[in-house]
C-alpha cells in the first residue's frame, strides 16, 4: 500500500477585500495552470479533494476541471482562524495601517503565542493539529494511489511539521513561505511517511508567469 | 535577501565499476536544469560544488547554459562514504545483511545505519556524524551573504544535512529526507539576516512533461 499525497495550497485569495475566502482571477488562473501542468506530466490522480473553505474548493474545482476527476470535500484541512487569533491578541484582522510584511510579522508572533497556549482562540493549537492529521489519515489510510488535496498554508505546514517532528517555530516558517498553489508532497508506504517536496511551483516557472508567483 | 539553490548531482553510474561519474541520463538531467534556470533568467554570483567527479560534471553541465560569475570547489560539500558505513555497520551487527534485497529493504535499513552512526554505536574509520554535519554546514555558511544568489552542486547527504540544520531534524528523519531527494533536483534556502529558511524542497520543474518522466530518478 502506498499513497502519494500532493498537498496544494489554494490559489491567490482576495486578501485586501471584505471576503478573503474566494479566489481572485489570478488565483483561478494559477489553479488551472497547475491542472494543465499535471495533465501534461501525465501523472494520474485517483482522487482530488479539498477542505470545506471556498478558496480550497475553488482550487480543487479548477484543477479537477482540467483533469476530469470529480472533487470531494474532506473536512479537516481548513485553515486556522487567523481573525479570531488576532482578535484574542487585541489586533484587527488585516489592519489597513499595516503593510503585508508587517501583517505577517504580527501573525508570526500571534501564532507562536498560540502554539504556547498563550493566545487561545476558538480552537487550540493541539486541536488544530489533530483535525488536520485526522483528515490526512482519511485521505491515506488503507488506500493506494495518488491523491491531490487543496488546503491552506497553515494546515499544510501543520501536516508537514507534524510528520517531521518539528518545533512550532518551523511550522510557522513553512506557513509563511507557502506560495499560492505551491505543491508539497508526502509519500505513505506501510507504516512510514516520507516528506518528499515542499512549496514547488513548476507550473509557474516560466518568465511570462512570473507575476503569478504570489504569497497572498 | 539572497538565496542558495542547492542541487543534487545528476544520475551517477550505480552498478558500474565507478559510481562517481554521471550516466548519460545524468548529463541530460543536469543540462535540462541549466537550461531551465537560464530560461528563468537566473544568474548566480557563485557556483560551488564538492570535488567529487559527479558534482563537478553536474556543475559543468549546468554552466553550459547558466553560468556563474565565480566558480569554486569546496571539499566540505563532499558526500559521506556510504559503502564504508554500510560494511562497518554490518560487521558490528547493526544491520542483518550487507546487501539489500530491494529498495524497500534499503529504505528500511538506511535510517538505522545513520542513527547508529550518529550514536557512534559501531566502530568505523569514517568521519563521525557530527563532523560530517559540521563541515557541510560550515561550507554552506561560508558562501552565505545577504543579497547574493549562490548555486551549490553536491549530493543527497549534504542536502539532507542542510535540511537538518534548517529544520532541526533528528537523524532518522534526516535519513528519510535524504532518501527522497531526486537526481538533479534543487532546493532553495533563503538567506535572511544571516539565517537560512526553507523556501522549496526537491523540485524538478525541468523534468516535467511525459517525455521527461523517465528522467525523474533517485539513483
Amino acid at each position: 500500500m502506498a499513497v502519494e499525497l500532493w498537498l496544494v495550497r489554494h490559489g491567490q485569495a482576495a486578501f485586501a477585500s471584505d471576503d478573503y475566502d474566494r479566489l481572485t482571477d489570478l488565483g483561478w488562473q494559477q489553479a488551472r495552470w497547475l491542472g494543465e501542468h499535471l495533465r501534461g506530466m501525465e501523472v494520474g490522480f485517483d482522487r482530488i479533494a479539498s477542505g470545506t473553505l471556498r478558496r480550497q474548493r475553488e482550487t480543487a474545482e479548477a484543477v479537477s476541471g482540467v483533469l476530469g476527476v470529480a472533487p470531494q470535500v474532506v473536512p479537516g484541512l481548513e485553515e486556522y482562524d487567523a481573525k479570531a487569533l488576532l482578535a484574542k491578541a487585541g489586533f484587527q484582522d488585516r489592519d489597513p495601517s499595516l503593510s503585508r510584511r508587517e501583517h505577517f510579522k504580527r501573525l508570526r508572533g500571534v501564532l507562536l503565542a498560540w502554539s504556547e497556549g498563550r493566545a487561545e482562540g476558538a480552537e487550540t493549537w493541539v486541536a488544530f493539529r489533530e483535525r488536520v492529521m485526522a483528515a490526512i489519515a482519511t485521505l491515506t489510510e488503507g488506500r493506494d494511489g495518488r491523491v491531490l488535496a487543496a488546503a491552506s498554508g497553515g494546515s499544510i505546514a501543520m501536516a508537514l511539521s507534524t510528520i517531521l517532528n518539528l518545533a512550532p517555530e518551523q511550522m510557522i516558517e513553512f506557513n509563511l513561505q507557502a506560495r499560492n498553489t505551491g505543491i508539497s508532497r508526502l509519500v505513505f508506504t506501510g507504516r512510514r511517511v516520507y516528506f518528499n517536496m515542499f512549496n514547488a511551483i513548476p507550473h509557474l516557472e516560466r518568465p511570462e508567469r512570473r507575476h503569478a508567483e504570489t504569497y497572498s | 535577501m539572497g538565496e542558495i539553490v542547492f542541487v543534487r548531482h545528476g544520475q551517477a553510474s550505480f552498478g558500474t565499476d565507478d559510481y562517481d561519474r554521471l550516466s548519460e541520463l545524468g548529463w541530460r538531467q543536469a543540462r535540462w536544469l541549466g537550461e531551465h534556470l537560464a530560461h528563468e533568467g537566473r544568474r548566480f554570483q557563485v557556483a560551488a560544488s564538492g570535488n567529487l567527479r559527479r558534482h563537478r560534471e553536474t556543475a559543468e553541465a549546468i554552466a553550459e547554459a547558466c553560468g556563474a560569475d565565480d566558480a569554486l570547489v569546496l571539499p566540505g560539500l563532499n558526500e559521506m562514504d556510504f559503502d564504508t558505513l554500510l560494511s562497518d555497520a554490518y560487521a558490528a551487527g547493526v544491520i542483518p545483511v550487507s546487501e539489500f534485497a530491494d529498495s524497500d529493504d534499503f529504505m528500511r535499513e538506511f535510517p538505522r545505519i545513520i542513527k547508529a552512526w550518529e550514536a557512534a554505536s559501531f566502530s568505523t574509520e569514517h568521519e563521525p556524524y557530527a563532523d560530517f554535519c559540521a563541515r557541510v554546514t560550515e561550507a554552506v555558511e561560508s558562501l552565505m551573504q545577504d543579497g547574493r544568489d549562490v548555486l551549490i552542486v553536491s549530493s543527497g547527504g549534504p542536502k539532507a544535512v542542510m535540511m537538518r540544520h534548517i529544520l532541526g531534524l533528528g537523524a532518522v528523519k534526516m535519513a528519510q529526507v535524504l532518501l527522497t531527494i531526486h537526481n538533479s533536483s534543487f532546493s532553495r534556502f533563503l538567506v535572511r539576516n544571516g539565517n537560512l529558511l526553507l523556501g522549496e524542497f526537491n523540485a524538478t520543474p525541468h523534468l516535467a512533461g511525459p517525455e521527461r518522466a523517465h528522467l525523474r530518478t533517485y539513483i
